[in-house]
């Protein structure tokens, strides 16, 4: 019980990290600010465990004479203030927890590297989002994915509900296509990339993919959701093996193809297809419009 | 001169008592009553002392801190080259370990359990 002493001095350090990390969050990035308020901060700690620590010991003083036996720790409890050093305990756990919740480590560490600022959960101007589809009481859905229960509620789904542009997908593709690296700083490792581009292994007919990248366009032979022939009419050739993409049921698609050096990034809002993709409106007029259009097989077509 | 911007009062003094309540532990609760009952009337004395090493020594470490624009393993990668910061990253762990876990349990028993369940 000899090892009560305070090793506040290291924690200093170490939390010292962890405001600057604070401050990088709230946007101040020079040195100079962070050094002014990190000071001020530092200041108003240590005045108010100063405070503390003095009344504590006049604590001891003048109520410590009634207990001269007890031993470190027991005294306090003598002196009824034992439990305080639970809730200290207490608001340590909440504030590391609350700490953990509110340090949003997507936006970090990718979003805000690659400047992708219209990238965010829980877009702030709904209105402006196109509608991705329709609620339980055909409330049309912008800017969030939840139903109505979970919209009361006042929630976004977790798995889900990622906002974004054409610009910042065209982005995030090209960061892609330079295998990770944006203007010479590297976003994702090696094999996070590898992982996440990787091709589908097995062509079983509705084989879950180990690459969502890779949903539609890797592995020509996969008849995934039916979404073979689409393929064919863009591509006009059973397997490109290089390209990578996903398809949105709301209409969107986007394909990297590093051996093209090409990022095509489209959006539509045709809507989300209730049941199935095939004979339904709007994937219908999805379908024709791309054929109509001629987008990717004008592109494609100079390329192929 | 470029003019150095502050965060917001509110903000600051938010994150000073959130800092504030992260440093106050278990023992800055049970050392000072021990100390002032130990020292009698020379408390105020001894209360300096504490004071110079337990608030002093936060707020220079945070000075050090906002100087260096790093952390406790960075700081020490800058003294000692690469394996300061690997020691000042095994340094906490071990603490964390040896001394926090030990303490943090017999000061909960000694205060909240042995008190209350076995009298």
């Amino acid at each position: 019980m000899n090892a009560y002493n305070t090793m506040n001095a290291i924690a200093a350090l170490l939390f010292g990290g962890w405001v600057l990390h604070e401050l990088n969050i709230r946007n101040i990035t020079t040195k100079e600010d962070k050094d002014i308020n990190l000071n001020v901060i530092g200041i108003l700690t240590a005045i108010l465990l100063g405070i503390t620590s003095t009344v504590l010991v006049y604590l001891g003083v003048s109520t410590g004479a009634a207990f001269p036996e007890a031993a470190i720790g027991v005294l306090s409890t003598e002196i009824a203030k034992g439990l305080l050093g639970t809730i200290g305990l207490f608001s340590f756990a909440i504030i590391m927890a609350l700490s953990c919740l509110t340090t949003a480590a997507a936006s970090e560490w990718f979003f805000t590297p690659l400047v992708m600022k219209n990238t965010t959960f829980t877009p702030k101007n709904r209105d402006s989002c196109a509608a991705t589809g329709v609620s339980d009481r055909n409330r049309s859905l912008r800017g969030e994915i939840c139903q109505d229960l979970e919209h009361a509620l006042g929630e976004v789904l977790g798995s889900d509900g990622l906002f974004s542009n054409a610009q910042d997908m065209f982005v995030f593709s090209r960061m892609l296509l330079e295998k990770g690296i944006h203007n010479t700083h590297r976003i994702f490792a090696g094999p996070s990339l590898e992982r996440m581009t990787r091709g589908v292994s097995n062509a079983g007919l509705f084989q879950e993919p180990s690459s969502y990248l890779q949903y539609i366009v890797g592995g020509g032979e996969n008849l995934v959701l039916g979404i073979r022939p689409l393929i064919f009419l863009i591509f006009r050739r059973p397997r490109i093996d290089s390209a990578i993409g996903k398809m949105g049921g709301a209409g969107t698609f986007l394909l990297i193809d590093p051996a093209y050096d090409l990022v095509i990034v489209y959006l539509t809002d045709y809507g989300q297809p209730e049941r199935s993709l095939e004979g339904d409106e709007g994937w219908n007029r999805f379908f024709r419009d791309i054929d109509v259009m001629g987008l990717c097989n004008m592109v494609l077509g100079k390329l192929v | 001169m470029q003019k150095r911007s502050l965060l917001p009062l509110g903000v600051i003094a938010i994150i000073s008592a959130a800092m504030f309540s992260s440093h106050f532990g278990m023992e800055d609760l049970i050392f000072p009553p021990i100390l002032g009952r130990n020292m009698g009337t020379n408390w105020f004395v001894a209360a300096l002392g504490y004071m110079l090493i337990n608030s002093v020594g936060v707020w220079l470490a945070y000075l050090a801190c906002a100087h260096q624009n790093k952390s406790l393993t960075g700081i020490a990668t800058n003294i000692l080259g690469n394996i300061g910061g690997k020691i000042y990253t095994a340094i906490p762990i071990l603490i964390s370990v040896f001394f926090i876990l030990p303490r943090v349990s017999s000061a909960t028993h000694e205060m909240a359990i042995a008190p209350l369940l076995l009298p």
